[in-house]
């Protein structure tokens, strides 16, 4: 008799929750407004590298696959898929009611245009490197695409969510040339309509769209490039979803009037600083180690980042498939902010309280975010005699110097291009990945690269998941990079939007909207 | 007239010359590859050297720059390396946007710099006169980015009455308001001191002299006569004051999110744009010498004395 | 300015001129309180390690904005710093900066300007040729591209400073070696056979001092302004060395929650540059006796 009640209880209590979203029915109509803090360079797939020009043009275009809310892999164009048993064989079903904003039907054939334009070196895709792994790419029949791999890739089908495999008409492109950047043509939930440059991009619902024509009529981006100036924008009710700049975080999220719409997920992403691994002093594991122990993580995460993100160990975030719980206590118990301890590594490394290490530079790219993080930084450094400056440049310039190895010390930030540790320990760690390739530590270590390189041909999980426990073990203990924090994203939106969720690769920028819906309007 | 105009513009060719090479020179001087930059944080070498096979940043620099000069003897400015849109196109809407910024903000600087500037001339000393010069001083002393952070914070949030940023597409004319106050501070608070102080020496001479002493009102004099000789350094100072708009512009837009042509030429430098930073550089160095050029013509209508040979 | 270039020079003994000069100075109520504002700063900017409540790096978290109080007469910055004691400190930082890039494209631009008038021909034809491209190219832009470009830091600010701010200056004494060349005093200094650099700097420099001070004066505060105008970009001075524009940047982000933090280096930024105004126009009321009031 009480179980009962019990479960009564629990299902009025389900109810009450779920209650406000129960009690409306997804409306049509309204526009959806936005703010992006640049204008987006490119809006052609084969193009895109950044965060801007992949949020507008993942409502334009699709691809074969794509992510669910949690991180899953499913069928977007391609409704089913299966994989040889060697691993090398892709063979896509695809959709036979797809079609082009143009009106033509998407079949298998442009596809085979679309990955064959990535690889083509005249179109010069700064992705181009993403279908390395293809021999060859044809299709069987109208709607039956087949794939063929090098060699085994365990993260293949993971990779095909990214921007650079959407499907693209051939007539358009060919059309238009260069500017199909600016008036891109795709088969997504929306249709470009006008883009005016620095101030505003429109796209408007796509009644065809394959899978039911989305909620909205339009969406609009406005290009707002202060964030104080974004942030009074969306309090006046003037944009509808919007980030939280980190100095009206407290403000903002103990504010009953924003609370209940302010959504949060953490992505599959990491801060770090990083160490130049060959340089002197840093190619002296005891003073990296040092360092380590005494960059305050919970403060910078706490005050500085004002609890908006969590305090990493590992190099896999919680998010990614692989993360090791054993690792992170592992990490945690050996690195985590302990002065004294710091101390004594230091003396370890034959710098007892500082004495004969030079003066170092942290280096970092300019912008308010990192130079108050890095500031922390230099202060903790000062706690063990460590002296240490600041010096920032501008992203083109960091980039050129971080490539050459000429920082010793750098922070930089990682977000997934795909769900796979390989994008993580691979590239960030393999010896083979040195330089621009993202290997910016000029790290190497024989284990590292033979777990990591032995984890890329592997196709069963269970094994891959060990392989990368072992290569993550090895490289915390090295510690060619501190780990600050792992990123997590938050937003805000208007009362009246609905059915927002957040990407777990990128937050925001990963959002389709064809799920979104308005109750104003 | 026309000769006098021919010859200058003329003259302003080594000028467009030295522009974009210093600009060509500091951009290969300086590190960072645009290659690099378009593809991403990580990336191969070959992809790397495909994206700067397909710009010709591969070429040897001194052929790069003869290859530009030659495109722009053609008029043509080339793409946007990031965008990959036509530079003339992406200057010229941009243009319109800081050319009507600077309108506004030319505007409200000369009707309330020139009319604070005589009053206090007229009123020297007075309290009016003290306030007016305070005022303009401080005017120039704060920096404009603050001021429009302010202006946003009290107008456009609290107050309400104007749009937070944006361009004129977006919100009409109000939109113009706030970043034209901001930007047409500085050039009010020069043209204030400016215009009192060429007041008060026309006010000494001779002729206004004896003009009063022929009797004529006292408003008759200032307007009639003291007016328009007082207004030359004015009109000099207003040829400067385009370059100021122009340049100025480039934080006033970033704040009120006006898409202009400083804010364009900044992201430029932060791209390594170099298409988009020579188009740029050279649209703003063409605008200053054309005001310039201006500002020695108007001198001809407002003082008969000075001809051109 | 452009209008002071022609200005014509009174025979007077360069002693009297100051001493008629500071007369005048010292009846301009304006400029008095502007030589005070500027004498006040100078003198936190030199004793700034002695009357600093905190030192002005103390970092402490646990501290992180709070509003002001007797503890924090401004309050404490997001890394929990007195926010006082920066600006105190701030001051000896935007004023050096200031002072010295003022120095530096004075000194050049003084050389140039006089090699150029003094010279003429050829040598004139270049160096002015110099100055109408930097003068059509944007000082702002320009500065902004070498400092993004070299990294941000105070040499090369003053690198950049040194590039092209030169060339206002350059034009002013140039004008003003045109219209004492030929004057008694220096052609007289040629015939007896005085060497260039003395006629330059002993005969010509001193009487074509006044527009260079009034230009130094008034350019100070341009210059604070301009590293402020920088550090909005997170281009100017390379943290955690306080400068007031770099407070004020890392304070607008704190406008909504904690308002004191920027608006207070905004307004010292404004009385500074004000001050450095007043006296900058006071000086070229007293010196330029066309103005004679």
């Amino acid at each position: 008799m009480r179980k009962s009640y019990l479960i009564l209880l629990l299902v009025s209590l389900i109810f009450l929750l779920l209650g406000s979203s129960i009690a409306q029915t997804p409306q049509y109509g309204g526009v959806l407004r936005r703010s992006l803090v640049n204008d987006p360079p490119t809006l052609d797939p084969a193009m895109i590298t950044d965060t801007a020009s992949d949020e507008v043009a993942r409502q334009i275009f699709d691809g074969l696959v794509e992510y669910d809310p949690n991180g899953k892999v499913v069928g977007s164009i391609a409704k089913r898929w299966s994989i040889s048993k060697d691993g090398t064989v892709y063979t896509f079903y695809l959709h036979d009611n797809v079609y082009f904003h143009n009106g033509r039907n998407v079949t298998a054939e442009d596809f085979v245009y679309s990955i064959k334009r990535i690889m083509d070196p005249k179109t010069a895709s700064p992705r181009a490197s993403f279908a390395e792994p293809i021999k060859d790419v044809v299709a069987k029949d109208k709607y039956t695409l087949v794939i063929t791999l090098k060699k085994p890739f365990a993260p293949f089908l993971s990779t095909l969510t990214y921007s650079c495999f959407w499907v693209v008409p051939k007539e358009e492109v060919e059309k238009l040339g260069k500017d199909f950047a600016t008036k891109p043509v795709g088969t997504g939930a929306f249709i470009f309509e006008d883009w005016k440059h620095d101030v505003k991009i429109r796209l408007k619902a796509n009644p065809k769209y394959f899978r039911g024509r989305p909620y909205v009529d339009a969406i609009e981006w406005m290009i707002i490039p202060d964030e104080n100036v974004d942030f009074m924008n969306f309090e006046k009710g003037q944009i509808d979803i919007t980030g939280i700049p980190d100095p009206e975080w407290d403000r903002v999220s103990n504010d009953p009037k924003y609370k209940p719409y302010i959504l949060e997920k953490e992505i599959v992403g990491i801060y770090y600083l990083g160490f130049n691994v060959q340089k002197k002093p840093f190619n002296n594991k005891y003073l990296r180690q040092a360092i380590t122990r005494v960059i305050n993580k919970e403060g910078i995460v706490k005050v500085i980042r004002r609890g908006r993100a969590k305090v990493a160990y590992t190099i896999l975030p919680p998010s990614m498939p692989g993360f090791s719980q054993e690792n992170y206590n592992w990490a945690k118990e050996k690195f985590s902010y302990n002065v004294e301890e710091a101390k004594k590594l230091l003396a370890k490394a034959g710098y007892p309280n500082g004495k004969g290490l030079p003066e170092i530079v942290i280096y970092y790219n300019t912008s308010v975010a990192h130079k108050r993080i890095m500031e922390a930084i230099q202060a903790d450094l000062q706690k063990i005699g460590i002296k240490a400056k600041l010096q920032n440049y501008d992203w083109a310039v960091y980039l050129d110097l971080l490539d050459k190895g000429e920082l010793p010390v750098f922070r930089l930030g990682w977000v997934a291009d795909y769900i796979d540790p390989d994008n993580f320990l691979w590239v960030l760690f393999n010896s083979s990945n040195w330089g621009p390739e993202g290997n910016h530590s000029f790290y190497k270590n024989p284990k590292v690269d033979e777990y990591t390189n032995k984890a890329r041909l592997e196709t069963l999980w269970s094994v891959r998941a060990k392989y990368y426990s072992i290569a993550e073990r090895v490289i915390l203990e090295d510690c060619p990079i501190v780990p600050i924090y792992y990123y997590v994203s938050q937003v805000i939106y208007q009362p009246w939007v609905h059915g927002l969720y957040l990407d777990p690769l990128t937050g925001l920028s990963g959002v389709r909207y064809r799920a979104v819906w308005l109750s104003k309007k | 007239m026309i000769r006098y105009i021919i010859r200058r513009l003329l003259q302003a060719i080594p000028v467009f010359i030295g522009v974009t090479l210093i600009t060509f020179i500091l951009f290969f001087i300086a590190p960072g590859d645009p290659a690099r930059l378009i593809a991403g944080q990580r990336a191969d070498a070959e992809t790397i050297a495909r994206i700067r096979a397909l710009w010709g940043l591969d070429k040897p620099l001194p052929v790069q720059y003869f290859l530009f000069l030659g495109r722009l003897l053609k008029l043509d400015f080339g793409r946007s390396f990031k965008t990959n849109i036509p530079v003339i196109q992406s200057i010229g809407e941009r243009l319109q946007a800081t050319a009507i910024l600077a309108l506004f903000a030319f505007i409200i600087s000369v009707l309330l710099g020139v009319t604070a500037g005589i009053i206090s001339a007229v009123k020297q000393y007075s309290i009016f006169d003290y306030s007016a010069m305070v005022i303009a001083l401080l005017g120039v002393s704060a920096p404009v980015y603050w001021i429009g952070i302010i202006l946003l914070l009290v107008f456009g949030f609290k107050l309400g009455w104007l749009p937070l940023g944006g361009y004129i597409t977006e919100y009409g004319i109000k939109a113009v308001i706030l970043p034209a106050i901001a930007l047409g501070t500085r050039p009010a608070a020069y043209f204030a001191r400016l215009a009192r102080s060429s007041m008060l020496e026309v006010i000494r001479q001779e002729y206004i002299i004896t003009a009063r002493a022929k009797g004529l009102s006292e408003s008759k004099v200032i307007f009639k006569h003291a007016l328009r000789n007082a207004l030359i350094p004015v009109v000099t100072y207003a040829g400067m004051v385009v370059g100021d708009l122009l340049t100025g512009a480039v934080l006033t837009e970033t704040i009120f999110a006006w898409p202009g042509i400083g804010r364009l030429v900044v992201q430029a430098i932060f791209d390594r744009d170099l298409p988009v930073l020579q188009g740029g550089v050279i649209v703003i160095a063409l605008i200053y010498i054309l005001a310039n050029l201006l500002v020695d013509l108007s001198y001809a209508l407002i003082d008969p004395r000075i001809r051109y040979e | 300015m452009a209008i002071d270039i022609g200005a014509s020079f009174q025979t007077r003994k360069p002693r009297s001129l100051w001493r008629v000069a500071w007369k005048r100075l010292s009846k301009n109520k304006l400029a008095l309180l502007g030589l005070g504002i500027v004498i006040f700063f100078v003198l936190v900017a030199i004793f700034a390690p002695y009357i600093t409540p905190y030192p002005w790096n103390e970092v402490d978290l646990s501290r992180a904005l709070q509003p002001p109080s007797w503890k924090h007469l401004l309050g404490t910055d997001e890394f929990g710093r007195d926010i006082f004691s920066r600006i105190i400190y701030g001051t000896r930082v935007s004023l050096q900066f200031a002072f010295f890039a003022q120095l530096i494209s004075i000194s050049i631009g003084t050389l140039l300007g006089l090699i150029a008038g003094f010279y003429g021909g050829w040598i004139d034809d270049l160096i002015m040729r110099v100055v109408e491209i930097l003068f059509a190219f944007p000082f702002l832009l320009f500065v902004i591209a070498v400092v993004s470009t070299l990294g941000t830091g105070i040499q090369n600010l003053y690198l950049a400073v040194a590039l092209i701010g030169w060339a206002g200056v350059s034009r002013i004494v140039r004008g003003q070696v045109l219209s004492l060349r030929e004057r008694d005093f220096v052609v007289g200094a040629h015939a007896i056979g005085a060497s260039i650099w003395r006629i330059l700097f002993r005969h010509i420099l001193p009487n074509a001092l006044s527009p260079i001070i009034i230009e130094a004066t008034l350019g100070v505060g341009g210059m604070i302004m301009l590293e402020a105008g920088l550090s909005f970009l997170g281009l100017g001075v390379q943290a955690p060395t306080p400068s007031w524009g770099s407070m004020v940047q890392a304070g607008l982000a704190y406008m909504r929650s904690c308002w004191w933090y920027p608006i207070a280096p905004g307004i010292v930024i404004m009385i500074v540059v004000f001050g450095f105004n007043l006296l900058g126009d006071g000086l070229r009321d007293a010196l330029d006796p066309r103005l004679y009031i």
